[in-house]
């Protein structure tokens, strides 16, 4: 971990002038490359570090503005995207990387002097600072869809109006069933024609196909990960795999993100055979719910390092959909968006949650109540009294993924240490 | 659980709270429409359920019928039309509170697509909702309803209009409860004698939001203003909007209610939002706006800039303000709204 932090150290050092003057020249970024491409040791996992420069690669072609750049919020299946081989850019996962370069503070001021309000979730407002600020290659469209996430539409929508292009929304309603299918598929068909149109592009079904295939093979892939990591003990700290959620939330259809998961599979297998495991001692077992903070914290050392708590999966990383239908192209994509686990009633999300649980013979379940992540957060008590029922410990941390000033150190300390007690003494409150 | 046959039809009443509630359907399988709009105050046992940081409007929703102070309803009538209502409706079923729930996805724009399927869930609604009460609803009794409530609404738009062009001078307390009467099914009616204009020199506000707080405009007409236009989901929000002549009453309501005042939700056309409101500030005099965001509300929040540019182009001053549904604000309106008030006056 330390070697990563010096290599951030390195890139905010080579990036400080350019992203004053917001010059992303071709020189600038294939420096940028170069750095990272040398720092191959930074990284614990071969796949984090191949990860990396896959999407170095597609942000610094977004930058370049090599294709049309299309920008999307991280529930839009972005197959339709590469589909049509534009760029996609995902303002949200930008927000994240900036908190590491250091970016954050300016972009909030941006945001709050531009009336955008403490209130809404802070992915959101950091990326519109952003935005603001001049940081993101300027879109040539924006899709986006309605689900889970209220305020995704309403900054995506602003930005169009903004930046005068196209908005497309895919309005997606509650519950899956073949009515609402039809309308999501149709809708989709819709935006992947008008954006070839409104992007000079032709629309081909062909790579449209191979798109999905692609997809389908990354969540073949995906499945045999998350088979591994349901073997005792675990070879994968919670901190590590929180990494490639990247690929989960903005590359199915990208052809790198088979091509990383391969290696995480190979990578894992390799660990498992020479008894490499993620900690000398697993006590407990845990199940994550939403992201983590992008800053540094102490809350994965209290967890995984001192306490022996392994965050051995992911809700995020669950594979909510069946295999795409390349013959249906809009149908099946349709189904994928439908099936999330947090679209519809919350017993559903409830007995998602419960299955992982088993399945990965967790003992415990933290969930990290990012600041206005009202999907998530609000509906929380169902989840917790199911927990109870299970006899599950279970932990909502509040806290905030990307503004750093709302990290409370000592508070979050204490929680955890009394989770950690919890889990030892084997108690459930009633 | 079904309900009893026989008793009178005017009892039966169905709970709902979003403008975008077909009332028609309601009315014509025989119910009484009933909003809920709970009384402002804290929330304790609702917090309990909630998270910190959601809608208090919501808070306050499952607050009242927590305490069990909704009259008998035999059901209600939710949109999904965000996520504090999608988590409203999960405790609702959970908490057995007053149900069913009957649910219509409302999407959130207004194309040839989004009325095809809007139809087909209303009459998808409308049928189980029939076959649950052991109603029968057949479409006459559906195009009759829906007649009587558009010349309902029509009278309502009017009086709305007039009084926005000055020519009636109400205070906006009792227009808000003039028009929720109104939409619960008594008529309008003002003496020859309360038709008197508005003084001209008067200043006259537009006020924006989701449930504008009677407090609210109680203060700025105690300030000496007025607030003529309301363009608040207990306001102008309510108003219908126009149909084509279609054979089916499902698409009839499904354009209808589509295409009405556009409420911050409907996000997938902003430009008809902006038009919209472009349209209002030129046919009325306007003289300052007050924006009221609830707190936590994502969509007014991002509204509320929106708004602000467009009362900028048209040189418009504006003022924002926050509530949060306890009715614990009027000490900080209070300075600010006599302040901007000062400041129209120069």
């Amino acid at each position: 971990m330390g070697a990563l932090k010096e290599l951030y150290k390195d890139l905010r050092s080579v990036l400080a002038a350019p992203l004053r003057r917001k010059a992303f020249s071709p020189w600038v970024i294939n420096m940028v490359k170069r750095l990272v491409a040398l720092s191959s040791h930074a990284f614990p996992w071969r796949a984090t570090y191949l990860m990396t420069l896959k999407a170095l690669d597609q942000v610094a072609k977004a930058y370049l503005h090599q294709r049309p750049v299309v920008w999307h919020n991280v529930f839009f299946p972005t197959e339709i995207l590469y589909g049509l081989k534009v760029i996609p850019f995902a303002p949200e996962a930008a927000s994240a990387l900036a908190v590491g370069l250091g970016l954050a503070s300016e972009a909030f001021k941006m945001g709050s002097a531009h009336w955008v309000a403490t209130d809404i979730c802070s992915f959101h407002r950091l990326a519109t600072g952003l935005d603001l600020a001049g940081y993101f290659p300027a879109p040539d469209a924006i899709v986006c869809t309605s689900h889970l996430c209220d305020i995704a539409p309403q900054s995506l929508a602003w930005s169009s109006a903004r930046y005068s292009k196209p908005f497309y929304l895919l309005d997606v309603p509650q519950g899956s069933n073949p009515e609402n299918a039809s309308y999501v598929a149709r809708q989709l068909k819709n935006i992947f024609y008008s954006l070839a149109r409104d992007l000079g592009l032709s629309p081909d079904m062909e790579a449209l196909r191979v798109a999905m295939e692609r997809s389908n093979e990354a969540r073949r892939l995906l499945l045999e990960i998350k088979a591994i990591r349901r073997q005792k003990p675990a070879v994968i700290r919670g901190e590590e795999a929180h990494g490639f959620l990247y690929l989960m939330l903005t590359s199915w259809g990208a052809d790198f993100t088979k091509e990383v998961y391969q290696e995480l599979l190979e990578e894992l297998e390799t660990r498992r055979r020479e008894r490499k495991w993620a900690v000398p001692r697993e006590k407990f077992r845990l199940l994550w719910l939403h992201l983590r903070p992008y800053y540094p914290t102490e809350i994965f050392k209290i967890l995984e390092e001192e306490g022996g708590a392994i965050v051995v999966f992911e809700e995020m990383h669950h594979v909510y959909w069946e295999e795409l239908d390349v013959d249906r192209p809009f149908y099946s994509l349709a189904l994928k968006v439908l099936g999330h686990q947090g679209l519809g009633l919350m017993e559903r999300r409830v007995r998602t949650i419960l299955d992982m649980v088993q399945e990965f013979n967790a003992q415990g379940v933290i969930h990290f109540a990012h600041w206005g992540c009202r999907q998530s957060t609000a509906g929380i008590r169902l989840l917790q009294d199911a927990l109870r029922q299970e006899n599950k410990a279970f932990l909502n941390l509040d806290g905030d993924c990307v503004d750093q000033e709302k990290y409370a150190r000592g508070s979050v300390r204490t929680r955890l240490e009394a989770f950690l007690e919890l889990l030892a003494a084997d108690r459930i409150l009633p | 659980m079904k309900a009893e046959q026989g008793t009178k039809k005017e009892e039966y009443l169905l709970g709902w709270f979003c403008s975008y509630t077909p009332l028609e359907i309601i009315r014509a399988l025989g119910f009484k429409p009933y909003r809920i709009l709970p009384p402002l105050g804290k929330a304790p046992r609702a917090d309990g359920f909630f998270a910190g940081n959601l809608c208090p409007y919501v808070k306050a929703c499952l607050e009242n019928a927590l305490e069990g102070r909704l009259p008998g309803l035999l059901g209600v009538f939710m949109v999904p039309s965000c996520n504090a209502m999608i988590h409203l409706s999960n405790l609702w079923r959970e908490l057995n509170l007053p149900g069913p729930i009957w649910v219509v996805n409302v999407p959130r724009g207004y194309d040839s697509l989004a009325v095809d399927y809007f139809s087909r869930q209303l009459e998808e609604v409308a049928g189980q909702m029939a076959s649950f009460y052991g109603r029968r609803l057949r479409e006459e009794d559906l195009w009759q309803a829906i007649e009587e409530e558009k010349q309902r609404k029509e009278c309502l738009k009017k009086f709305l209009e007039e009084r926005a062009a000055g020519k009636i001078f109400l205070e906006g307390v009792q227009a808000l409860q003039l028009l929720e009467e109104g939409i619960h099914g008594q008529g309008i009616s003002l003496n020859p004698g309360e038709k008197v204009a508005v003084p001209g020199d008067k200043i006259r506000l537009l006020l924006v939001g989701s449930i504008l707080p009677s407090s609210l405009l109680e203060m700025i007409e105690q300030a000496g203003a007025i607030s003529s236009l309301e363009d608040a989901c207990n306001g102008w929000r309510l108003l219908p909007g126009e149909a084509p002549q279609t054979n089916s009453p499902y698409t009839y309501l499904a354009h209808l209610y589509l295409s009405k005042p556009p409420c911050p939700r409907m996000v997938a056309d902003k430009g008809r939002r902006r038009k919209y409101l472009r349209d209002l500030l030129s046919r009325y005099r306007i003289d300052g706006a007050i924006y009221h965001v609830m707190k936590f509300c994502d969509a007014g929040i991002m509204d509320w800039i929106l708004v602000k540019e467009e009362l900028e182009i048209k040189g418009i001053p504006v003022l924002r303000v926050e509530g949060d549904y306890t009715g614990g604000n009027r000490g900080q309106w209070s300075t600010r709204v006599e302040a901007f008030l000062e400041r129209l006056r120069r």
